[in-house]
């Protein structure tokens, strides 16, 4: 059985802006997020997009927290998937009109090492 | 084993009829791009997330074939978006113009009658062409939006000889980008003696030719985050041009039409706050 929390737009937002507003995020199967931001975006830009729908979402995550030691993941440490430095949430609209549907919410590590890289050199 | 027999005339005269519904966003260029680009880097960030613990040669090799699928992916996306723009131009100006623009889209009769169907004479002038060239991409919209009965002034991209241009780099980025598709989609991703002559010309630095492109997860991420930079800039470019030929033609002739209706209009399809003969439209 999963763990599953229920939470504002709003509420996921100001998650993302206080815990991980400079990781790179990548949305998975939501179209409109999708065609609205350039993605991988920050944590802040995809927050404002969050803000501006607003509704209510769920997120399930595996059974227990998977949340390691050195990550302080707050209220969303139980419902987070990822390894190493990966961060993922599995979520489902609340409202109405787009209910069930499950998108993933990525940190995505794989861009973030990139901009490394390419800072480095 | 003998390989079956199978009816391929009928299998793969059936593959036509395997098609989903358009999604929304369709109607959007800038947001197609989007949601499409993202879905190309989003499909190269699972692969190299997810396959990790398997066998490290073969994966090297797969992960290689699909980031250069990828790129391949991500220009061809940023093409479609740059008809889809063109399109949506051709509509807006159809009706309220006499000059001969619409010929700068090669018109013949075997296109018009393959999208008679189409729904909009945009698509219809401009779904057909190929769009992977500056060169022709400038010719084509300087043209389509020009001035009433003017020569065209529009550049979407700067000329080569505009060293001093802030945008050249822009225009030497998508010059190589549409090299290395070529490359991609015509020799496997093999640079060829030719196609190295040419890069080398457009990059100002050698090029090894006879070698095959071995592209990094960075060299896709940084085609991504370019093409992202280039069709919001292009968008924004071509939907105040729009609106200035417009405006043109409104002050001309006031009772084409209401320019708060046209406003708001470019400003839902374009995603851009538009401002249009003293009227302006926000997208929502």
């Amino acid at each position: 059985m999963s763990e599953t929390l229920d939470l504002t737009a709003e509420e996921l937002a100001k998650w993302l802006v206080e815990r991980a507003p400079d990781r790179l995020w990548s949305v998975d199967g939501e179209e409109q997020i999708e065609e609205t931001l350039s993605l991988p975006c920050p944590g802040t830009e995809l927050a404002a997009e969050l803000r501006r729908r607003g509704g209510r979402l769920r997120l399930s995550g595996p059974a227990g927290s998977v949340a390691d030691n050195d990550r302080d993941l707050g209220t969303l440490s139980p419902v987070a998937y990822g390894e190493g430095d990966e961060i993922a949430f599995r979520a489902t609209w609340l409202d109405a009109d787009s209910r069930g549907r499950e998108w993933f919410i990525v940190t995505d590590v794989l861009a973030e090492a990139a901009n490394r890289s390419a800072n480095a050199s | 084993m003998p390989a079956p027999k199978l009816d391929f005339h009928r299998l793969i005269s059936q593959i036509p009829e395997h098609l989903g519904d358009m999604p929304t966003e369709s109607a959007r260029p800038i947001e197609h791009f989007r949601f499409d680009a993202s879905g190309y880097w989003n499909l190269l960030r699972y692969f190299e997330r997810k396959t990790t613990d398997g066998y490290p040669a073969p994966r090297e090799r797969h992960v290689l074939r699909l980031r250069s699928m990828v790129v391949l992916g991500l220009v061809e996306t940023f093409e479609r978006f740059v008809k889809e723009t063109a399109a949506i131009c051709v509509d807006q100006l159809a009706g309220r113009v006499l000059d001969d623009r619409f010929a700068a889209l090669s018109i013949n009769s075997r296109s018009i009658v393959a999208h008679f169907e189409e729904r909009t004479l945009g698509k219809a002038l401009c779904e057909a062409d190929i769009w992977l060239n500056t060169g022709e991409i400038n010719a084509r919209f300087g043209r389509l939006l020009s001035d009433p009965f003017k020569s065209p002034s529009f550049k979407l991209f700067p000329e080569p000889d505009q060293k001093k241009d802030p945008d050249q780099w822009r225009r030497v980025a998508i010059d190589i980008l549409w090299q290395l598709r070529h490359s991609i989609a015509h020799n496997s991703g093999v640079i060829t003696r030719s196609d190295a002559a040419k890069l080398r010309l457009l990059r100002r630095g050698a090029v090894d030719g006879h070698k095959v492109l071995q592209l990094t997860s960075g060299d896709v991420w940084y085609v991504k985050l370019f093409l992202d930079d280039l069709a919001s800039w292009a968008n924004a470019r071509i939907a105040a041009r729009l609106a200035e030929v417009l405006a043109t033609i409104h002050a001309d002739d006031n009772t084409l039409f209401a320019p708060s209706g046209v406003a708001d209009s470019l400003a839902q399809v374009f995603r851009e706050t538009i401002t249009l003969a003293g009227a302006s439209g926000t997208p929502r």
